[in-house]
Formats: structure tokens, C-alpha cells, sequence
């Protein structure tokens, strides 16, 4: 479980929240992100860090290098300095005590101030660490982190397409190469496939993309909409969790933490930090790791490589340091032609309405809609009136709605809207007699009784079970089957013998926008791959032992195995078994998978 | 700090923001290396191709100027691969060339670049055309000089022609100062402009709206190339307008101006004729283009040009050292020939907005409406029931709009009104009902051009034409036009006969021009094809409903939609 500053905070007792407020000089009643910001602020942990020994600060050190992702307290430390550290830390706000079961609790930090800690112990001490790469690379082009980069383009395309046409999945729970193409080349970068599966990645991992329940498609979740009304620094805040969480190992914080602190100007040269890596010789800081780190920030746009040379992305540096292009309201322009046009700058918000209210037709930094047909079909799909649709347009548009475009999206209203599929059920009868009886019995509880034919009455799809209710207790008994048309006067059997109902059901998960618990043991067999994996992420970045119990009963039953890094890849668990054999298990040969806790 | 008012793409296109203040500035600076694809209301839209490049370095502006030009007004910075296209797109025009062959025998396509010369005798598209090795490069005859130029366009390399033109026979003819009724004539700037814009070259396209005096253009041409002239026309009653602006604007007598027409044969130093002639075959050859092509002409004028006839860019290939100007209100072809216009005629040289035009008072500002009929529950029968090839006629020929024609011509009692349309049974059906005088392509030429007369003098208030009219004739007086019916989605159609309606009002007011449509048919979908053409050309369209008897009608009935929270 990663455990973020704001949640803690905004959930401490009065008199706790009094205390933080005191130590970081802020004046209450405030908004509890200035205190958070506060909390989680370099100059902040820097003064009070002074006040550590240098045995607890080589202390809390070791407490971070032990490269829990979830930053609980580890077991090794022991002993009347423990309770005096974390009284120390618990009393400046850096160290908050969480309950993790019902009689158990455990000492934890917030993921955000790791950075800051690591600034503090680590990059400033050690002067290996500032290894500057003289680039004569190009030098950073802007002063801000813009409103649409790389990767909120990319993010926003494939939560687009995922709206309007679910990702296929295979039989392994991977999204199919074919759609991955197709989403390439609307990418920022085109035809960068890596990027697009990274944004997949990490769209999932932000509860953004849900499966559905045959575990065939992924589609844009019910909370991509509440996503677009954040603001670019919830945004990137939120990216920064995620990494945080599939990349929580301490080094890649500390490159993350060590790119940031660079000058705009600057890069960071990876070989020196890989030597110093290896001379530190600590527990769960592998040189490979930052190799890993360095391919998927790059694909996703936070960062940039050129041979040793590294740095994080103009709009990434920008992020991390608060310099944000605002966004500006009503920015939208309604052509004439009912084009749309969305301009860089355009809040996200807007952006979302537009994507909802117009097909797409290009992406680029312009993006171009168009309000047609088939837009106007999909609004009054989602049970958009014409006077609502028009109105969302003209709170975002700078332009208005041209009279002409407005006269077509109410014909298309008009002419979509005089006819409608309506989906009924029908109760048939063998003939008008039986069928008069029926209507008899049932016209006086059914308030949505029509007649269709002599033999046939139309009833409400909802009300089924009440009717056959009815039915039964006047005597009337029906086959439990519901028939397709044409199936219905055909006489057929009732079914003989039990039939498998498949495994008991479990729900899928809903996967909520911030956190995701860990249970015990993960049953995966009806999960989809991707849930799987945001699931396991958790457990992998730090329980890296694990046991995994196979489907198939021919294939060994179970087998423990220690995870090479917390990234699964193409759906596969890749590990080493206890002989330090290296092996990968496809995810969907896997029923359930067990954290060994160390 | 204002923002700056452009967006590059990185598929090549450029969008100009015209709410800024650099707007025009930037206009400008784009203007002489991307193409204006449409220019609506608030943002116009541009695009880099490899024509505006290789135009753009053949005018004297390097690749890096053109970077340079979009990084000065550009919001944010040009995406690399649109520098590497401009790069890439602009070293391919220059090191071919076509030049007279040193031996004095025919032409010779050259390059410093043996190895370019190489590569491109190589490929199967060019090797035909081809001569002997003259080193370096090859010899071409003369009636391929055309077709290799074609060829080597479309696979990337385009030649830089300096062949020249044969000088053609002297003509004596310069613009006059006053027509012929008196009234003071002179050229406008921008015809100065377009007019210069060929003249540097020698060939090309001249691309105005109707209305805008693209006959003046080529009149200017004319005075300044000198040399005798082939007018190419779409029709013999246009032939007769270009006669008749020749003797009432330039010092040209009758005797200089000959009729080349399937009824006289009259080749002199000014001969017009038309596309439907020239291409006319016989056998195997084309007896009346060999017969002109026997004359020295100096220039060769081709009038709507994106209506030209297949056959006729066959001919127009060995026509190619001759001056070439071709002149248009779209470059819009139906059939996707544009870049043949540009090998075989030449580049674009001059383009103008409508909206510009409009706005400087050079042709008329024009209201764009569409009128949506219902059908009647028998037409809507009618129309269901049809096979898919006889609805969009049904829909096209609605008994309802004849109501919705009388309504307007009520409303525009005190107008000059032209209603044009396609089908001969609908507009002889309007004839009857609303008596107005009807011009087709069978009326004798006599009666036509009296009928036309009587408009233009304003004892006819209304005149129904049909397609006939759609192009080149001059109805300077009519500011209403209603439409009744169409080809498809025609956008080029469109175009023309708003430009009937275009010419600026002796009184200064408005032209109105009415598309009147089936509603929820075919034609209304084709018609929206059409209106998205004005509309990029930045005029608004209102929509307005009728019945199916023709009477102005708000809304129809609809299902109530179910209540659901939108979401936000």
C-alpha cells in the first residue's frame, strides 16, 4: 500500500492536525494542500533534519534504503533509538502511525517526502552524485510545463478511443498489437508503439481504464471523467505516484529526485551514477534498475536519454517545479464548417466535454473535431438533450455555436429522434384465449401491459420475475427460458441435468482513482491481466518473494519464486525459484498468487 | 502578451488564428510558400505540399526562410518533421532543369547531379520520354517536354523549365481607358497583382472568384504578353461574353477577334473556341486542335480551367511551349486532377479570399440560406420505395419547393432573382406555375442572349435557367439566386452559382442566395457537402424549414428524450 501525504493528513485528529499546523508556522483554518506542500517541501525537511543526530540520520537512512515501497517501518530496527527517531519524525509530520489490520499498526512516510528525504541525506552529502553530463544537447526550450504535452496527448488519445471503442483483449489479457498500431499512430510521437503501451500501462494503473466482465475489452472508466478536472499539478502529481508505486525502489527515486534538482540547463550523466550505485553495495539498489526506469519514463514523456546524458522532460521539469502554463477557459472554436477546434491551451475539462460531443479527426497540438451525425447519435445515446448539448457547447466555446451548425445538431436531434429501437419482452402464448388470460390476470398489478397480437403481450423487461411470480401463483407455470424471435413456437424440452456454472462469481474490481489495497492472497483467475498487474505491482515492489499456484493441475501445483523487478511485462511474471533458475510464468496460467512477507 | 496566431501542425497543416493582431502580418509571410486550403470565419487553414515548396524556391525563398517565417509567427515551436519535410521538399526543385538542347535540336533535361540523372533514367515513369545521352543528361523531344514535366512531378523531382516560350506573333493591343459605352476602366490592384504573378513566369493558374474579374485578368495578360492569343471557353455563350469584354476594353478591333465554333471557323490573331471543339476527335486524331495548333500563338487562355476536359490535358501536353494561363474560381476538381493542372498548365500564381474580395468592396457581400422542404407523406412514399439511383431526382424534384419559390419570390418582389436547377420536368414545371421565362440548353443561342439582355436591363425580374448558365455568363444585376435543385455533392457547382449573384451592386447591397433541399433525404446530405465549401470559404450559412407545401415551419415532433444528468 503506498500512502500518500494528503490522505494521512486529512484524516488526523483535531488536535494532531493543531500540532502540524504549529510546526510548520501555518495559520489555520488553511487548505490542508498548503500544508501538505509544506510538509513535503526540501527547505522544510532540511531545517528540521538538523535537529537528527548523524547516527539517526544514518538511521532514517537505512530505513529508507531497505527499499520498502510502502515505506513501513522495517523490522530491523529495533531498540530504545527506534521510538526516539520516530517520536522525533512523528512530531515534525514526517512519520504517521496507520493501522493496517484490526489489532496491528506500523509506522509509515508518506511517498511524497521520500524525494525530499533523500535530497537531504543523500544527493546533497554525496558529491558523486552531482556527476553533470556536459550536454551539447539542445538546451530546454520553454520556462513552463505546458498544458498539453506528450504525455497528457497520449494519455487523453487512447482514454478517447477506449471511450468510443473499447481495447480488444487476447486470450492472454493483452491489448491486441493491431489496436495498439492503430493508437500509434495518432500518438504524439507516431508510430511509437513502446509509448503507447506504456500509456495503456499507466492509464490502467490510475484506475482509468476498466475491464469489462468477460475480460474481453478495456474502456474508459466512469472516473476518467472526474481525471480531466484535475488540474495539470494533480496530474502530474498523480503520475509521480504511480511511478512511485511501480517504480518505488528507493534508487529511482533517487534518479528521479537527482534529474529534478538539475539545472534547466544540465544533464545527468548515468555512468557516473551506475559506479556510484555499485559502490554503495545497499540492499535493493541493482544497477539495472535505473536502465528500466530510464526506458519507461522515457516512453511515457517525463524524462529524455541521449547516450549517457539524461534528464526529465522540459514539461516534466517544469511540473516538478511548480511552473505551470494555466490553462485558459473558453478557448474552443466552432467553425462554421463544425469543425472544433481545441487549442493547446484548452483546459482539460473542455477538452473531455469536446471528446465526448464531437467525433475526432486529427490529434496534434490543435486538435480538430467535427460535430456531425454521428456525434450528435452518441449524445443522445448517453441521454444528452439537444438544449443541454447546445449549452455545453456554448459554455466552453469562445466562438459561440454558428447558427448553421446549430440548425443541423437540432435536424440530427430531430430526425435521430422521431424513431427509436426499444428492446421488449413478450409473453406468448399458444393461442388468443390463453393470451386473454393472462392479460386478465396480469392487467391489474402490471402497470406496463400492452397487447402486441392476439397470442402476444408486451411486458416490462424489468418487471419479469414479478410477473412470473404472478403467473405462477395463478396457476400459470413458464419455462424459466427466454426465446429469440422465431424460437418462441417452436415446442422444445426443458433441459435435463445440471449444468457447470463456472467458477462462483467474483465481481470484477472496480479500480478507485488513488489507491489499491493488497489483499493477502490475490485469486487472479477472473481478473483480467492488467488488473492483475496493478494488483501485483503492490505486492511485487516490495514483498518480492511470492508463491504462485497454477491453473493447470498437470503444471506443478505451486512454486515460490522471487520476483527480478517489480515491472511485469507482456503479462508475465519473471522471476528466479529457489535454485536461482530464471523463468517467466505467462500471467494467465496463474490462479492465485501469495506474498511471502519477509 | 498577446499570443502569436499560429498553430503548426505536424502533419503539415498551419492554422491561422484571424482574431489577432499579427493575422495579416502573418498572411502574408505565409502566402508565398503554403497553400490556403479554407478560410471560415475564425481560423484559416493552411497546408505546406510539395507544389507550395517547389513554387516557393523557384520564387526565390529558401527552405530555411520558410522555417524561419513559421518560427516567427508560430505559438509554439515547429515540430521537426516539419522543418525536415520544407528541407527535404525544397532541394528537390533546381537541380533538374529543361533547356534548350545545346545542339540546337529539340529540348534536354539536365543537372549538375549525375547521379540524380542517373536515378531518374532508371525510373519506368520517366525512361520513355527520354532521348539520347547528351551529356549531362539526355535529350527530349519536343512533344514530351510536357509529359516528362508531368512525370517527373508526380515522382518527386519536378524540372525547372527554362526553355522558354516560342515568342508566338506580335499583337498589337494594349487595355483601354474607357469602354466602349464610356464608362472609365481600369485594372484593379489585385488583378495588377495576379496579372504580374503570371507575367514573371509565363505559365500558371489564376485562382478568383466569380465575380472578381478573372476575365480582366486575362485581358491584362494579353495587353502584356503582346502576342496572339487562344481563348479556351467552356461554351459558345461564354465565348461570345470574352468577345464582347476583348472589343469593350482593349483597343482590339472586331477584324483581330475570330469565332472558332462548331458553326464559324474564323482563326485570327485573338481566336476563341471552346473545350468541347478542341477536344473533338475524328479518327484518331483531333482535326480542329491540329488545325490551331498550325498558328504561332504567343499565349493560350484557359477559362475555368478546373473544368477542363480530360482529352484536352493530352493536348495540352504538347502545348508546352507555349505561354499558358489558366483561370478559376476553385481549383477544386471533382475528379482529382489537380496536379495535372499544375504540371501541364502550371502552378498556382494567385489566390484571393472570397471574404478579402468581400471586404474591400469588390464583390458583392452575400447572405447563404438553406431551405430544408418536408416531403409529403405520398412523396415521402414515393421516395422510400424508389430504387437508390432514381432518389436523390425524387428528392430533387419535391413538389414542395415550388411553395417555398413562390414564398421567396414574394419576399424578393422588388429583386432581380435567377432560380437555376438541374432537372428540366422540375424547372418547366416552375415556368408554368410561376411564369418567369426559362433558359436551357436547347433554347437557340438568339434567344438565349436576348432573354439574358431583357435580365440584365430589368424587364425580366426572374429568370429560371438551368445548368447552362452555371458557368460564364455575366448577369450583372441579378442579387438573388435560389436553387432548387443540384449535382450531388458538388462543391464546385456551388461556387459558380453564388458567383452568379456575386458582381457588385450598382447600389451596394446584398446578394442573397437560397439552397432549397428535400429535407431528411439524400440531397439534404449532399447539400451539406456543398454549404461546408462556402463555409470554408468563410460565408455562414442560416438554415430555415419548410413544409412539405413550401410554408415556413419551426420544428417537427421529436420523442421525449429520457432525463438523465448530463454529465459534467
Amino acid at each position: 500500500m503506498i500512502y500518500s501525504l494528503f490522505p494521512v493528513v486529512s484524516t488526523l485528529k483535531e488536535s494532531d492536525l493543531d500540532h502540524i499546523y504549529q510546526v510548520t508556522h501555518i495559520t489555520p483554518p488553511a487548505d490542508l494542500s498548503q500544508v501538505t506542500a509544506r510538509l513535503a517541501s526540501p527547505d522544510y525537511i532540511a531545517e528540521t533534519l538538523k535537529a537528527l543526530t548523524r547516527q539517526e540520520q544514518q538511521q532514517l537512512l537505512r530505513w529508507i534504503l531497505q527499499g520498502r515501497e510502502d515505506m513501513l517501518i522495517p523490522v530491523s530496527m529495533v531498540g530504545p533509538s527506534r521510538h526516539e527517531l520516530i517520536t522525533k519524525l512523528g512530531q515534525w509530520g514526517l512519520v504517521y502511525q496507520v493501522q493496517t489490520h484490526p489489532q496491528s499498526w506500523t509506522y509509515v512516510i508518506p511517498h511524497e517526502l521520500v524525494g525530499p528525504l533523500l535530497q537531504v541525506l543523500v544527493i546533497q552529502p554525496s558529491n558523486a552524485l552531482k556527476a553533470i553530463a556536459h550536454s551539447k544537447l539542445s538546451p530546454r526550450e520553454s520556462s513552463e510545463s505546458p498544458v498539453w504535452w506528450s504525455l497528457i496527448h497520449d494519455l487523453f488519445m487512447v482514454l478517447s478511443h477506449a471511450r468510443r471503442d473499447p481495447l480488444q483483449l487476447t486470450q492472454e489479457g493483452q491489448v491486441y498489437r493491431r489496436v495498439v498500431s492503430k493508437l500509434g499512430q495518432k500518438c504524439w510521437h507516431k508510430g511509437h508503439l513502446s509509448s503507447v503501451e506504456s500509456t495503456i500501462y499507466a492509464a490502467n494503473a490510475l484506475g482509468l481504464l476498466l475491464a469489462d466482465a468477460n475480460q474481453k475489452f478495456l474502456s474508459a472508466s466512469p472516473t476518467a471523467g472526474q481525471f480531466w478536472q484535475l488540474d495539470g499539478q494533480r496530474i502530474f502529481g498523480l503520475m509521480e505516484q504511480y511511478l512511485a508505486t511501480y517504480y518505488g525502489m528507493v534508487l529511482q527515486k533517487l534518479l528521479w529526485n537527482l534529474a529534478a534538482l538539475l539545472e534547466p540547463d544540465q544533464w545527468l550523466d548515468l555512468s557516473k551514477v551506475k559506479s556510484w550505485v555499485q559502490d554503495q553495495k545497499a540492499t535493493g539498489m541493482r544497477v539495472y534498475n535505473i536502465d528500466n526506469f530510464v526506458h519507461f519514463t522515457t516512453e511515457l514523456g517525463l524524462t529524455e536519454k541521449d547516450g549517457a546524458s539524461f534528464r526529465l522532460s522540459d514539461p516534466a521539469y517544469w511540473a516538478w517545479h511548480q511552473h505551470y502554463e494555466p490553462p485558459e477557459p473558453q478557448v474552443v472554436v466552432i467553425q462554421p464548417t463544425g469543425e472544433v477546434l481545441v487549442p493547446p491551451n484548452a483546459s482539460y475539462h473542455d477538452r473531455w466535454i469536446v471528446d465526448q460531443h464531437a467525433s475526432p479527426v486529427k490529434w496534434d497540438r490543435m486538435a480538430v473535431y467535427r460535430i456531425d451525425r454521428e456525434s450528435v447519435a452518441d449524445a443522445i445515446q448517453r441521454g444528452i438533450s439537444v438544449d443541454d448539448y447546445i449549452s455545453q457547447w456554448t459554455h466552453i466555446s469562445r466562438t459561440h455555436i454558428p447558427g448553421n451548425v446549430e440548425a443541423n445538431i437540432r435536424d440530427w436531434y430531430r430526425a435521430l429522434g422521431r424513431h427509436r429501437v426499444v428492446r421488449a419482452t413478450l409473453i406468448h402464448s399458444v393461442d388468443a384465449v390463453e393470451s386473454q388470460q393472462v392479460e386478465q390476470i396480469l392487467g391489474k398489478s402490471e402497470p406496463f401491459l400492452e397487447r402486441l397480437s392476439p397470442q402476444d403481450l408486451i411486458i416490462e423487461d424489468t418487471r419479469l420475475e414479478a410477473v412470473q411470480k404472478t403467473l405462477d401463483r395463478a396457476g400459470i407455470a413458464m419455462l424459466p427460458s427466454i426465446y429469440a424471435p422465431g424460437e418462441a413456437t417452436i415446442s422444445k424440452a426443458a433441459p435435463i441435468g445440471l449444468y457447470a456454472t463456472g467458477h462462483p462469481a467474483l465481481t470484477p474490481v472496480d479500480p478507485p482513482l488513488l489507491a489499491v489495497t493488497v489483499p493477502e492472497a490475490l485469486l487472479l483467475a477472473t481478473m483480467d491481466v492488467y488488473t492483475v498487474q496493478r494488483v501485483l505491482h503492490n505486492a511485487l515492489a516490495n514483498q518480492q518473494i511470492i508463491t504462485v499456484y497454477f491453473k493447470e493441475p498437470q503444471e506443478t501445483k505451486a512454486k515460490t519464486i522471487t520476483m527480478i523487478s517489480g515491472y511485469i511485462s507482456q503479462g508475465k511474471l519473471q522471476g528466479v525459484d529457489i535454485n536461482q533458475k530464471a523463468f517467466a510464468i505467462p500471467l494467465h496460467k496463474v490462479v492465485l498468487v501469495e506474498p511471502i512477507a519477509q | 502578451m498577446e499570443r502569436l496566431p499560429l498553430i503548426v501542425q505536424s502533419d503539415l497543416t498551419l492554422l491561422l488564428e484571424v482574431d489577432n493582431s499579427k493575422f495579416e502580418e502573418a498572411r502574408q509571410s505565409l502566402v508565398g510558400f503554403t497553400e490556403l486550403v479554407k478560410s471560415p470565419e475564425h481560423i484559416h487553414t493552411y497546408r505546406l505540399t510539395p507544389l507550395s515548396i517547389w513554387n516557393a524556391v523557384a520564387a526565390g525563398i529558401s527552405p530555411d526562410e520558410m522555417i524561419q517565417r513559421l518560427a516567427t509567427y508560430s505559438q509554439y515551436p515547429v515540430p521537426d518533421t516539419v522543418s525536415f519535410y520544407i528541407r527535404d521538399q525544397g532541394r528537390r526543385f533546381g537541380p533538374l532543369e529543361i533547356r534548350k538542347s545545346p545542339d540546337g535540336d529539340g529540348f534536354w533535361l539536365t543537372s549538375v547531379d549525375g547521379q540524380l540523372l542517373l536515378q531518374i533514367s532508371k525510373h519506368k515513369a520517366i525512361s520513355p520520354y527520354l532521348g539520347p545521352a547528351l551529356s549531362p543528361g539526355f535529350k527530349i523531344l519536343p512533344e514530351h517536354r510536357g509529359l516528362i514535366k508531368q512525370a517527373l512531378a508526380k515522382i518527386g523531382w519536378p524540372a525547372n523549365d527554362l526553355a522558354g516560350y516560342a515568342d508566338g506573333i506580335p499583337l498589337d493591343i494594349s487595355l483601354s481607358n474607357t469602354t466602349r459605352h464610356g464608362m472609365p476602366f481600369h485594372m484593379r490592384d489585385y488583378q495588377q497583382h495576379a496579372i504580374k504573378a503570371f507575367s514573371g513566369s509565363g505559365n500558371g493558374v489564376i485562382v478568383l472568384p466569380c465575380g472578381a474579374g478573372k476575365t480582366m485578368v486575362g485581358l491584362g495578360a494579353m495587353a502584356d504578353v503582346g502576342r496572339d492569343t487562344l481563348i479556351l471557353t467552356t461554351s459558345v455563350a461564354a465565348l461570345h461574353q470574352w468577345r464582347d469584354e476583348i472589343l469593350d476594353k482593349t483597343t482590339l478591333n472586331p477584324d483581330a477577334i475570330g469565332e472558332y465554333s462548331a458553326r464559324v471557323k474564323d482563326l485570327r490573331p485573338v481566336t476563341l473556341t471552346t473545350y468541347q471543339l478542341l477536344s473533338h476527335k475524328k479518327g484518331s486524331g483531333y482535326p480542329h486542335f491540329d488545325t490551331l495548333n498550325q498558328h504561332d500563338w504567343g499565349l493560350i487562355i484557359y477559362d475555368e480551367v478546373h473544368l477542363l476536359p480530360a482529352p484536352v490535358f493530352r493536348l495540352t501536353a504538347s502545348l508546352q511551349s507555349r505561354r499558358r494561363l489558366g483561370l478559376t474560381a476553385t481549383l477544386i476538381r471533382e475528379d482529382g486532377r489537380a496536379d495535372d493542372v499544375f504540371s501541364l498548365i502550371g502552378p498556382k500564381r494567385f489566390d484571393m479570399p472570397w471574404k478579402d474580395l468581400e471586404q474591400q468592396g469588390w464583390i458583392a457581400s452575400a447572405e447563404c440560406k438553406e431551405i430544408r422542404v418536408a416531403l409529403s407523406d405520398a412523396w415521402r412514399e414515393h421516395y422510400a420505395l424508389a430504387e437508390d439511383t432514381e432518389r436523390a431526382r425524387i428528392a430533387a424534384e419535391n413538389p414542395g419547393k415550388l411553395g417555398t419559390v413562390r414564398e421567396l419570390l414574394a419576399h424578393h418582389a422588388q429583386d432581380h432573382v435567377l432560380i437555376i436547377g438541374q432537372y428540366l420536368s422540375q424547372l418547366k414545371a416552375l415556368h408554368e406555375d410561376i411564369g418567369a421565362p426559362l433558359l436551357t440548353g436547347e433554347t437557340p443561342a438568339a434567344e438565349r442572349e436576348r432573354l439574358y439582355q431583357a435580365f440584365r436591363d430589368g424587364h425580366i425580374p426572374v429568370l429560371i435557367v438551368s445548368k447552362v448558365a452555371n458557368f460564364a455568363i455575366d448577369l450583372p444585376d441579378a442579387n438573388v439566386a435560389i436553387q432548387i435543385s443540384g449535382t450531388f455533392g458538388s462543391r464546385q457547382e456551388e461556387a459558380q452559382r453564388l458567383g452568379r449573384i456575386l458582381r457588385p451592386k450598382s447600389d451596394g447591397g446584398q446578394a442573397t442566395f437560397y439552397s432549397v433541399v428535400s429535407e431528411d433525404t439524400k440531397e439534404q446530405d449532399f447539400a451539406q457537402k456543398r454549404q461546408l465549401f462556402l463555409c470554408e470559404q468563410g460565408y455562414r450559412y442560416e438554415i430555415a424549414h419548410a413544409d412539405s407545401k413550401g410554408s415556413p415551419m419551426t420544428s417537427g415532433r421529436v420523442i421525449p428524450f429520457p432525463a438523465r444528468e448530463v454529465p459534467s
